[in-house]
């Protein structure tokens, strides 16, 4: 095999995996558009989900459920059903991930986000904001519940 | 203290330090005397031609005079140093976080002080370490492996050079604490909670960094195409030149778009219009920003891969293995690197078409990196063999470093995973094994292989800088390696606190940023140690070549 | 011109300026309590408090005081005072014995249960030390000896936009383990 063979060879298999994984990739986003953070003026909520608005600031996450009530820096939610997270920001730019989920939206001000998820095993989850915010950054995290 | 012995001790402070500057003004002015009648004996009518032209083509050592000489050795000298003398404060920044971080509750230091160490230790390492080394390599180098026709854009570099330090000591100065990213509204809160209060002056310094740079990189850009020895065309022109090339275009080519949105980010302060709600989307910044801020992370790399390919092939003594494709891929990265900023926002609601263009094309810029390292595997592969000198060391542990780091990056190319640990430690460990495996290696490499350069024939303490090596890769690889792991569970970064169930990540990663601030303490010493010996071997080496004498005909034209 | 010994140089200059960056950037807790201007727009409350500054302890009244921290004394000494967070507050402070006196406050943390607690009761608690709740590398004078006057009788005022919610400690520099006491903020009402 001479030189340029070789080059030939890595150029290829570089080419061949990488191109694998982005069709992966794609495959993965087209078919789970809901998914993934969208502005929530042009998606609509998908069927048979609930609501969840949530309101992000300076340093805490307040989460208000379909019946009006209110929690902050707890979410409650039960498994197998699917939510809809509404994700507004009052003062600067903060980004809620649920790492366990791999739910991740930014919630920036004026520009309301929305991403849906389905819990599947009830337990005790954090969440956190990753989206460095000011000083009490570190403090805008919390748990979500999921219950069977 | 009262005000008399306040009074009393400014006064005494005032009188030495001017004293102090009395006489090094009476040095240099007696030197600049001296220098001009030796000139103008010799016909020259302008002194600083006479100095660069008397300059040219010899190796420089280390010397007060780089700060009032402007040839493009001694500007070259300035940014290497001046980058070295940020790394360590960006350094001693980055072991005070980690060592604050033994406790999941800031006490040893209160999240203030955090923040703003966050901030200074990204902008000092990003901006005036990697592009500093990158610039001061650069004007270094290029000079003597080009062989310039002339040399005589020495002042503007000058000015170049002293915006870009200004701009770094101020931005230190604001203890801003916006975090590099200087999202507004964030940035645009003046208070010690938001983004500091003197905050407006960081906005400042980051402008004159910016121009600082764009002014050096036209400069060098003007080096390498124009005052070329006729004798090398660009198609033989070293890997290590068309790196910088192409760095440098990038950096041109995407500095501006930010350099506006930093302008319109000052005249928020006043009149809030830019990037505020009412009239527009904060949103607006962080395009701007990543459309610089992605070109940035390669441009602190890509110098680097021109030098390893220069170091590789010195020590296995062999030619690059495939030249065409080490330019080729090069300059793929240059294009596509401008195309992929969109991932670092993926997640901002910006839509699903966004997604799936900056996703795609992340996976493809990716293969003129891989095409790199292999060219580099290759090359040593097919060496009869290799010297496993400190330099080489550092260079094979930049391209292990750098393919787990590449690794990460294609993983968080993908979107679902994206989701997952966008903003967790995770990306922290992705860019800390490519900036503290390459960028930081290999800086370290080439600084050793031109120490008998700058300290004008003294050889460094061969064992200590192994030491060095050794300490330096074992930490940043438990470093980011703990980063690594501890991020896919959700560890988030940037935080001056954490739940309690990361603290093994947490620690050891700690672990791993002491020994590596250790690994740098030993290279202090080693340098300390190895300048105060006699001279031992010839200042020339492989990355300083022997240049003929002097091209130029008097009066520099 | 060349350096005899530019690593070592380069070494000094390097230690020089950490020290340098150090002691710049871990002084700043001491400014994070300045106001700026936009804090002070950014009020959505206001309030007045007057009080007396005697060397035995900030009185509520003039007069003779109570000699503890008893909350049914007629002439409360160094109270407590709560207010919401976003709150600017009016400081009318007269001098009641002649003595020079100072208002400072600092900033000891967020209002948990836990720092609540230990700052009001126990062993470590202000009334048992005040001077380690004092912390006077990140305080803020709102009212100096000089604006005082130490003729008696004379009020000196100012204001202090208090925007984040937490426990602060307020005192007199000058008679800092008599004149002591807490403003505590609360949060804006985020949980319902």
């Amino acid at each position: 095999m001479n030189k340029r063979q070789t080059e030939y060879l890595y150029a290829a298999v570089v080419l061949i995996v990488l191109t694998a994984a982005a069709i992966v990739n794609l495959g993965y986003v087209v078919g789970h558009t809901s998914n993934i953070p969208q502005p929530e003026n042009n998606s609509a909520v998908p069927a048979n989900s609930s609501v969840i608005q949530v309101l992000g600031y300076q340093w805490a996450w307040q989460f208000t459920y379909s019946n009006n009530t209110t929690t902050t820096d707890v979410l409650y939610v039960t498994a197998g059903h699917e939510y809809t997270l509404q994700v507004q920001s009052r003062d600067v730019i903060h980004d809620l991930l649920i790492p366990s989920l791999g739910v991740q939206v930014y919630a920036v001000p004026d520009h309301p986000n929305q991403v849906s998820f389905e819990p599947e095993k009830a337990g005790k989850y954090i969440f956190e904001c990753v989206e460095y915010c000011g000083e009490d950054h570190y403090l805008m995290r919390g748990y979500m519940v999921v219950s069977p | 203290m009262s005000t008399e012995t306040m009074l009393i001790l400014v006064g005494i402070l005032v009188g030495v330090v001017s004293v102090a500057i009395f006489y090094v003004y009476y040095l240099v002015s007696t030197r600049i005397e001296t220098i001009s009648n030796v000139a103008e004996e010799e016909g020259y009518p302008d002194r600083t031609v006479f100095i660069r032209d008397s300059l040219y083509g010899k190796p420089r050592p280390l010397s007060w005079s780089i700060l009032f000489y402007d040839d493009a050795k001694s500007i070259g000298l300035r940014y290497i140093f001046t980058g070295l003398l940020f790394m360590f404060i960006g350094g001693a920044f980055g072991v005070l976080m980690r060592i604050s971080l033994t406790d999941p509750n800031p006490t040893i230091i209160s999240p203030t002080i955090y923040n703003i160490l966050l901030t200074q230790h990204a902008t000092i390492m990003i901006y005036m370490f990697a592009i500093g080394m990158a610039m001061g390599f650069a004007y270094y180098i290029l000079p003597s492996r080009l062989r310039l026709k002339r040399d005589n854009m020495g002042h503007l570099s000058s000015v170049a050079y002293w915006m870009w330090v200004l701009g770094g000591t101020l931005f230190v100065l604001s203890k801003s604490s916006m975090r590099w990213y200087m999202y507004p509204p964030l940035s645009l809160q003046l208070t010690p909670f938001g983004a500091g209060a003197y905050n407006w002056l960081a906005v400042i310094a980051m402008e004159l960094i910016f121009m600082g740079m764009v002014m050096a990189s036209v400069i060098v850009l003007k080096i390498i195409f124009i005052d070329r020895a006729d004798d090398i065309p660009l198609s033989q022109m070293p890997v290590y030149g068309w790196a910088v090339v192409f760095t440098l275009v990038m950096l041109v080519s995407s500095a501006p778009p930010l350099m506006v949105g930093l302008g319109m980010l000052f005249y928020d302060f006043f009149n809030p219009i830019f990037f505020v709600t009412s009239t527009s989307t904060p949103l607006a910044f962080a395009i701007l920003f990543w459309f610089w801020g992605h070109p940035i992370v390669y441009i602190a790399v890509i110098p680097f891969f021109g030098l390893m390919y220069d170091i590789i092939t010195r020590f296995t003594e062999t030619k690059v293995y495939s030249y065409f494709s080490a330019v080729l891929s090069l300059g793929l990265l240059l294009i596509l690197s401008e195309l992929v900023w969109g991932h670092h926002l993926l997640n901002s609601g910006l839509g699903v078409d966004w997604v799936i263009f900056f996703t795609t094309a992340s996976f493809i810029v990716v293969i003129p990196s891989a095409l790199t390292i292999f060219n580099m595997i290759a090359t040593l592969w097919t060496a009869k063999k290799i010297r496993l000198t400190t330099p080489m060391l550092f260079v094979i542990n930049a391209i292990f470093d750098f393919i787990i780091g590449g690794i990460m990056g294609v993983m968080l190319a993908d979107d679902p995973i994206n989701q997952a640990v966008h903003g967790t430690y995770f990306v922290t460990g992705h860019f800390h094994f490519i900036f503290v495996g390459l960028t930081l290696g290999v800086s370290m490499a080439a600084f050793y292989l031109l120490f008998p350069t700058f300290s004008n024939g003294r050889v460094y303490d061969e064992r200590l800088a192994k030491w060095h090596f050794y300490i330096t890769a074992v930490g940043s690889f438990l470093m980011s390696f703990s980063w690594a792991v501890g991020g896919f569970l959700g560890m988030p970064r940037a935080v001056a606190g954490y739940f309690a169930y990361f603290q093994p990540y947490q620690d050891s990663a700690i672990l791993g940023g002491v020994i590596i601030g250790i690994g740098q303490l030993v290279f202090l010493y080693n340098i300390a140690k190895s300048w105060s010996t006699e001279p031992a071997t010839d200042p020339y080496n492989i990355l300083e070549y022997r240049t003929e004498t002097n091209q130029v005909m008097g009066g520099g034209k | 011109m060349a350096l005899r010994n530019g690593g070592t140089t380069f070494t000094l200059i390097v230690v020089i300026v950490i020290a340098m960056a150090f002691g710049y950037i871990l002084t700043s807790g001491g400014s994070s309590l300045y106001p700026t201007s936009t804090q002070y727009s950014a009020m959505k409350y206001s309030a007045n408090i007057n009080m007396w500054a005697d060397a035995n302890g900030w009185e509520l009244k003039q007069g003779p005081a109570a000699t503890s921290y008893d909350i049914k004394a007629t002439n409360l000494i160094n109270p407590i005072l709560y207010y919401k967070a976003d709150t600017l507050i009016y400081f009318n402070i007269t001098e009641a014995d002649g003595a020079p006196h100072d208002f400072t406050i600092c900033y000891d943390g967020s209002n948990t249960s836990t720092l609540f607690s230990t700052i009001t009761s126990g062993p470590s608690s202000i009334y048992s030390n005040p001077t380690k709740w004092e912390n006077t590398g990140a305080s803020y004078t709102i009212i100096s000896v000089s604006q005082l006057t130490q003729n008696i009788g004379h009020t000196a005022s100012s204001k202090y936009p208090f925007e984040k919610p937490g426990i602060y400690t307020y005192w007199c520099t000058v008679h800092p383990t008599e004149m002591y006491g807490l403003i505590i903020i609360n949060g804006a009402s985020s949980s319902s």
